[in-house]
C-alpha cells in the first residue's frame, strides 16, 4: 500500500507517519497543501490512499479533493478525510464531492487502522 | 462572556489531550478572569472564531512544557528551538478548536475557524478587544501545565 499524507502541519503529518508505519506501510509520500499534492500525486502514481486535511493554506482540503475527483487518471485513489472538522454538514459535503471516508482529529491507531482496513 | 460556552473548548482540550499526548491525570482549575501569575507563557497558539458568534481559543505554555507535550505527541525528543514546537501547538489548538465548535451548545453559531496564529516570546500576554472578557482556565498534568484562554461572544 503506497499512501499519501496531506496536512500542512508538520507535527501532524509526523504523528500520522508514525501510526501508519506501525501498521507496516512504509511506502509513504508527504505533501503540505493541497496544490502540493496535486504536484507529488502525478510524479507518485499509484497511490493507494490519501489521508486528506480540510483547513490549509494555499489550497484547501475540499479543493483537492474536487480536483481530483474531477481527473479520470485518479479515480483509483481512496480519499480520507482526516481533519478537526466533526460537524455533520461536513462529512456530508467531503462524502458529496467525493471523499470515500471521513475521520475526525484527533484519533488513535486503532481508529486509522479500520478506517484503512475497510477500504 | 456566559461560561457555559467554556464547557465544548474545556472537554476539548480533555480529550484531545488524552487521545494525541496520552495524558492520563489532566486536571482543569477553576476558570478565571485574570491570568495567574505563575503561568508564565512562551509560546501561545492562537485560533480566531467567526459566524454567529465571534472570539477566540488560545493555548498557552511555557518553553518547558511545550517541548514535553510535542515530544510526547510524535514519540521524539522536541528541543525549544525546534520548529516542531510551534506547528505542534498549532495544531493542538486547531484540534481543539475544531472539536469544540461541533459541540451542541456552539453547533447553532455555525463557527468557522482561522488557520492557527502562533505567538513566540517570553512572558507575553494575549490582550482581547476593550469588550471582551477572556476566561482562562489553567491546566496541569504530569507532562506539564499549561492555560486555555477563551473569548467567545454572541454577535
Amino acid at each position: 500500500m503506497k499512501v499519501m499524507l496531506v496536512d500542512d502541519s508538520s507535527t501532524m503529518r509526523r504523528i500520522q507517519r508514525n501510526q501508519i508505519t506501525a501498521l507496516g506501510v512504509t511506502d509513504i509520500v508527504e505533501a503540505e497543501n493541497g496544490q502540493h499534492a496535486l504536484d507529488l500525486l502525478k510524479i507518485n502514481m499509484p497511490i493507494d490512499v490519501i489521508l486528506l486535511d480540510w483547513n490549509m493554506p494555499i489550497m484547501d482540503g475540499i479543493t483537492f479533493l474536487k480536483m481530483v475527483r474531477a481527473d479520470p487518471s485518479f479515480k483509483q485513489v481512496k480519499i480520507i478525510m482526516c481533519t478537526s472538522e466533526s460537524e455533520k454538514s461536513h462529512v456530508v459535503e467531503a462524502l458529496k464531492v467525493g471523499a470515500n471516508n471521513y475521520i475526525v482529529k484527533p484519533f488513535t491507531q486503532d481508529a486509522l487502522k479500520e478506517k484503512l482496513g475497510i477500504l | 462572556m456566559d461560561t457555559k460556552y467554556l464547557e465544548p473548548f474545556v472537554k476539548a482540550v480533555a480529550h484531545c489531550f488524552e487521545t494525541m499526548v496520552g495524558t492520563s491525570d489532566l486536571r482543569a482549575g477553576p476558570a478565571e478572569c485574570n491570568r495567574p501569575a505563575s503561568y508564565p507563557c512562551d509560546i501561545s497558539g492562537i485560533i480566531g472564531l467567526s459566524g454567529g458568534a465571534c472570539g477566540s481559543v488560545a493555548l498557552n505554555f511555557t518553553n518547558e512544557a511545550a517541548s514535553s507535550v510535542i515530544s510526547k505527541m510524535i514519540n521524539a525528543p522536541v528541543k525549544q528551538t525546534d520548529p516542531e514546537l510551534s506547528d505542534g501547538i498549532g495544531e493542538l489548538v486547531n484540534i481543539i478548536a475544531g472539536n469544540a465548535k461541533a459541540h451542541p451548545i456552539l453547533q447553532p453559531f455555525n463557527l468557522s475557524i482561522s488557520l492557527p496564529n502562533m505567538i513566540l516570546g517570553p512572558g507575553h500576554i494575549i490582550v482581547s478587544p476593550k469588550r471582551a472578557e477572556p476566561i482562562i482556565v489553567p491546566f496541569s498534568s504530569s507532562i506539564g501545565n499549561f492555560i486555555l484562554e477563551v473569548w467567545f461572544e454572541i454577535n
